[in-house]
């Protein structure tokens, strides 16, 4: 399934109706869901954020040889690796914790593979997840 | 997620030993946080310090909501106050993990508990 978003905070509710309706097809179960869920809203919510570039975002949403797949690319975005980024460090004390990171931090954990592509001015993020034995039908 | 949004309610009475108790239920993302924020907000306007938040009917929380406990948890410790969390279950329960907030924030089953645990600390 692909499908092209506003990139604005408004479109995380459609956003999420997508991933919803994505789900309920391929029967995933929750625990992969909420992870879907986690890694669409923290990625999006990046490029709404800091990415530049056109005003759209296209996400895709797949099952491929028993992985589930997501795929976001933002046309003209600014080059910017989140998955070079130094991941946040969560065992410093209260004192030293900031919120910043927190998001690409969880999707590196929930994800299974996180792959950044900026090529011809596009960005594209490329998530993967395995789906477990519970999801073998999807 | 925000197709559900969130509902926040907020306790305060005697019984709870002046601890008031945020109930959040709903999904908690980029977009319903600042419901959450709000009221929270408005706890610590009215200089109450010691709070529960109890997550039990909550099944989704990004970053936008951690963000939120990690931001004020100082300035609440600074006026002699606390929040706990309470009731967090499943893959919420989980990310809590992953972001080693247990060695920040503590968690308890129930508010009941989380309540008895400021009891205790203002005996001790």
């Amino acid at each position: 399934m692909l499908r092209t978003f506003k990139r604005d905070l408004s479109s995380l509710e459609p956003l999420f109706e997508f991933a919803g309706d994505f789900a309920r097809t391929h029967r995933l179960d929750d625990t992969i869901v909420f992870a879907m869920n986690l890694a669409i809203e923290e990625l999006f919510t990046n490029m709404v954020k800091y990415g530049g570039g056109d005003d759209r975002v296209s996400v895709g949403l797949d099952v491929r040889d028993g992985d589930l797949v997501i795929e976001l690319v933002h046309a003209g975005a600014i080059a910017f690796d989140p998955v070079a980024t130094a991941t946040v460090d969560v065992t410093r004390p209260l004192d030293e914790r900031r919120p910043g990171g927190m998001g690409l931090h969880l999707v590196k954990c929930v994800m299974d593979d996180f792959r950044y592509e900026h090529r011809n001015g596009d960005a594209r993020i490329i998530v993967t997840k395995h789906l477990g034995p519970r999801n073998e039908g999807a | 997620m925000a197709v559900d949004g969130i509902v926040v309610s907020v306790m305060t009475g005697t019984n709870t030993g002046g601890v008031s108790i945020l109930k959040v239920s709903g999904y908690l993302d980029t977009t319903t946080a600042g419901e959450l924020e709000t009221a929270l907000y408005g706890l610590l306007d009215r200089g109450i310090y010691k709070i529960v938040v109890d997550l039990a009917g909550v099944n989704y929380i990004s970053s936008a909501g951690w963000g939120i406990f990690i931001g004020e948890i100082k300035r609440i410790r600074n006026h002699s106050g606390d929040l706990k969390l309470s009731g967090m279950v499943g893959d919420v329960h989980e990310v809590f993990q992953l972001l080693e907030f247990h060695s920040i924030l503590e968690a308890y089953s129930t508010s009941q508990e989380a309540v008895a645990a400021f009891k205790k600390d203002a005996a001790a």
